[in-house]
């Protein structure tokens, strides 16, 4: 990279930048109400893919409870503002901190165990919030669930309105997002990555990999539990089934269609599998087909989800550019970043 | 690599233009359409009830040629997956998309709860066609959301009252699944049975689903009470009544069933032993009056199969729609539509006449039913018909809402430690032996 090109190229970012910042905060104005809707429901999403996209993409830890999170901050913000009737931010900073402890605890024990062991054992973590949800009826209502949660009015403006919703929750999910992405670039992520390659060389080279894991698995729990109280202030409803088995493996194959650990990858899978619902259900009700016919199709054919496809399709296309133009390669070929 | 970030935000944002164009695409041009939405749980475990009430709203529409008042009907059929937060966001679309003027449908109470819960917000009119917690036309109810169909106790608290008067039957072994429509099945019963004179109904709950059921059917005393009721319904119900009648339990106490353990669709699969079984409910699919028989045939010739309850309550709940838009100067008016769904009066329905009481919630028959053989096939025929039971039973709406909701262990089991003032009520039931199917 040459210094010529840095000037416009900087421009070029900031136009960028500026325009997607617009068109994104504009949405409220003139995206049709459900589309709005469903805006709103792929940033949530996203959060909660996010989380376990960072997971099993820098650390290898394929984390089934990460939907069990979610629902548990949901659950834990309904029961305290419509049980206990606790006034606007106290049950949302406790059920934010009751996620966290609860993660504390699923991390302690879970992060001793790796690849195959890990996923079985997070998945049983979550499923035992899930048997909770749908057991412990004098708390959680059981089958039915909670209805009636809605999100604050403060100060005279109504969060209820989709679109000022929207717009905190737009906030929330870039900074979610940026935290994600500065810890894949710090010290923090590179040594999370070793330990998802090689833990026994980690701890070799004096690293404290269990220390490692647990602030990573800490960190994912953020975005999955502030997903949990968007979702629950924005639907008005709790039930078993948000926590059950099939949302969890909802979840997982977003993120390995999106490409695990890309996280805007992960964004683009939340976006097609909500289309698939919204679009595909106009003609047919076989959309699950559907959904799975074409996760098949990416599994053969891209592996590394829809981003991985896009980026080997550059890499080849860049190749054949300079092999065309006979010209030696200045740099190596691009590596596969982290995000 | 900065660039790449700003690039992937302006590729979502504008996913979010193409995606705003795509409604247009979609959206019916006219504006005088009348226009029904339907959530119905069409794939997943539940799909047979989301397949019938496709089937009741469309003979429904048929008959109507799709018209109502001159203006064309359409008709927009939504998957639920039965679950609340998926039902929600289908409401969302139906009334922000497709601008349907009333929503029919949701079968779990779950759903129908988180249905009510948006309503009661968006203010659109729904009509609750298979959704069953009594606290949607009772508690909670509001203005906007109607029932045709029926609360968990309301068939259950004459069946409890007939079982203790008619049957004789003092102590009832009840087990049941463990979730809200059993326990407000349970709670209808017992109120029933013990203003009628009984003594006790223990109640044993377990999880949905359970397949195997010997170590419940171990533990029922073999003497002491008069009968057991099994409280479950669809796949539960069919293992638990094959197993009743395989561990010998029929020489021991005869079996009673909540409102769907025999239902017509799940009796195929149980022991020709269980005919004999009873249980009660506001439809009954071999009743020979001849609006049912007319809805039937009209039934079995478009789809081929007899209607079970879901299917005419949806068929019900669109023919009172079209007709309430019938009575109307225009249909966009939704205070005046409301209005007009919670005067229903509904003589001619195929499960018998019903109107709505005050809180939107169906008057009409309970059939006390008796699973017979006729040529090898099981079916539930009516022994006995109550006329116009409410979701209230005997008791004063006040009176009765002021009671907590019925739980896993409320109302009491033993009839003892009910409050004084639920069993002092005067009592409303009148009951019909039914002949020849009427």
């Amino acid at each position: 990279m040459t210094a010529r090109s840095s000037l416009p190229r900087t421009l070029l970012t900031v136009a960028l930048v500026a325009v997607a910042g617009v068109v994104l905060l504009s949405f409220p104005s003139w995206l049709p109400p459900y589309y709005l809707t469903t805006v709103i429901r792929i940033l949530f999403y996203s959060m909660l893919a996010m989380s376990l996209s960072f997971l099993a993409g820098q650390g290898g830890m394929v984390s089934l409870t990460q939907t069990g999170l979610f629902g548990f901050a949901a659950y834990a913000l309904a029961i305290l503002s419509l049980h206990y009737k606790l006034p606007f931010p106290y049950p949302l900073l406790i059920a934010l901190a009751g996620t966290l402890v609860v993660a504390l605890a699923f991390g302690l024990i879970s992060i001793r165990t790796y690849g195959t062991y890990f996923l079985i054992l997070t998945l049983a973590l979550g499923q035992i919030l899930w048997a909770i949800a749908q057991q412990w009826t004098s708390v959680t209502e059981g089958f039915d669930g909670i209805q009636g949660t809605r999100a604050p009015i403060l100060g005279g403006i109504s969060f209820q309105e989709p679109a000022n919703f929207y717009w905190v929750l737009l906030v929330v999910f870039l900074a979610c997002f940026f935290l994600l992405r500065a810890v894949v670039r710090s010290p923090l992520g590179l040594a999370l990555r070793g330990t998802r390659d090689s833990h026994v060389r980690m701890s070799a080279l004096g690293f404290s990999v269990a220390r490692i894991r647990l602030t990573a698995f800490m960190i994912a729990a953020v975005p999955a539990a502030l997903a949990g109280t968007f979702f629950v202030q924005f639907t008005g409803i709790i039930t078993p089934v948000t926590l059950d088995l099939e949302r969890t493996v909802w979840i997982l194959l977003i993120v390995i269609l999106g490409g695990v650990g890309n996280l805007g990858g992960t964004v683009i899978g939340v976006f097609i599998a909500l289309m698939f619902e919204v679009v595909v259900t106009r003609f047919t009700d076989r959309y699950l087909t559907a959904m799975g016919i074409t996760f098949l199709l990416l599994v053969l054919f891209a592996p590394n989800g829809i981003t991985g496809a896009i980026e080997g399709l550059k890499r080849r296309f860049d190749r054949r550019r300079r092999g065309a133009s006979e010209v030696a390669p200045t740099a190596g070929p691009p590596g596969r970043g982290p995000s | 690599m900065r660039r790449s970030i700003a690039l992937r935000f302006l590729a979502l944002a504008l996913a979010g233009l193409v995606l705003g164009g795509l409604p247009a695409l979609a959206q019916s041009s006219e504006s005088e359409t009348f226009r029904i939405g339907l959530i119905a749980p069409t794939t997943g475990p539940f799909a047979a009830f989301g397949q019938m009430q496709t089937e009741g709203s469309v003979l429904a529409l048929e008959q109507f040629e799709y018209t109502v008042k001159g203006h064309r009907v359409v008709f927009f059929i939504e998957d639920t997956r039965l679950n609340g937060e998926i039902a929600v966001d289908k409401s969302r679309k139906l009334d922000e998309e497709d601008r349907v003027h009333v929503i029919v449908g949701p079968t779990s109470g779950g759903v129908g709860l988180s249905v009510l819960d948006w309503a009661r917000d968006s203010g659109v009119p729904v009509v609750m066609s298979y959704s069953a917690p009594e606290d949607i036309t009772m508690r909670l109810a509001v203005e906007n959301v109607v029932r045709n169909s029926w609360t968990g106790a309301q068939p259950m608290d004459p069946f409890g009252y007939w079982v203790a008067s008619e049957l004789g039957y003092k102590r009832i072994y009840m087990i049941g699944e463990d979730y809200s429509y059993p326990y407000n099945q349970a709670g209808g019963f017992k109120r029933g049975f013990c203003r009628a004179g009984g003594e006790v109904v223990t109640t044993i709950w377990h999880p949905v689903p359970t397949e195997d059921y010997s170590s419940f059917l171990a533990r029922i005393p073999r003497t002491g009470y008069d009968a057991v009721l099994y409280n479950g319904a669809g796949s539960d119900a069919v293992a638990f009544v094959n197993q009743y009648i395989e561990f010998g339990m029929l020489d021991v106490y005869p079996l009673l069933g909540q409102s769907n353990t025999f239902e017509q669709g799940d009796l195929p699969a149980m022991l020709h032993e269980a005919a004999g079984g009873i249980s009660a409910m506001q439809y009954v699919e071999t009743l020979q009056t001849p609006e049912f028989v007319a809805f039937r045939d009209a039934y079995v010739e478009r789809w081929g199969r007899t209607p079970a309850a879901a299917a005419e309550h949806t068929y019900t709940a669109i023919v009172m729609i079209l007709r309430a838009v019938e009575t109307l100067e225009d249909f966009n008016d939704r205070d005046a539509l409301i209005a007009a769904l919670r005067a229903t009066d509904y003589p001619d329905a195929p499960r018998g006449g019903f109107y709505l009481d005050e809180y939107a919630n169906p008057v009409h028959n309970i059939y006390i039913r008796e699973v017979r053989e006729v040529d090898g096939k099981l079916m539930n025929f009516g022994i006995v018909r109550v006329p116009e039971v409410s979701q209230f039973g005997p008791y004063d709406p006040a009176l009765y809402m002021a009671q907590p909701v019925d739980a896993r262990n409320y109302p009491p089991d033993a009839c003892a430690d009910f409050p004084p003032e639920m069993l002092d009520v005067e009592e409303v039931y009148e009951f019909i032996p039914m002949a020849d199917g009427r």
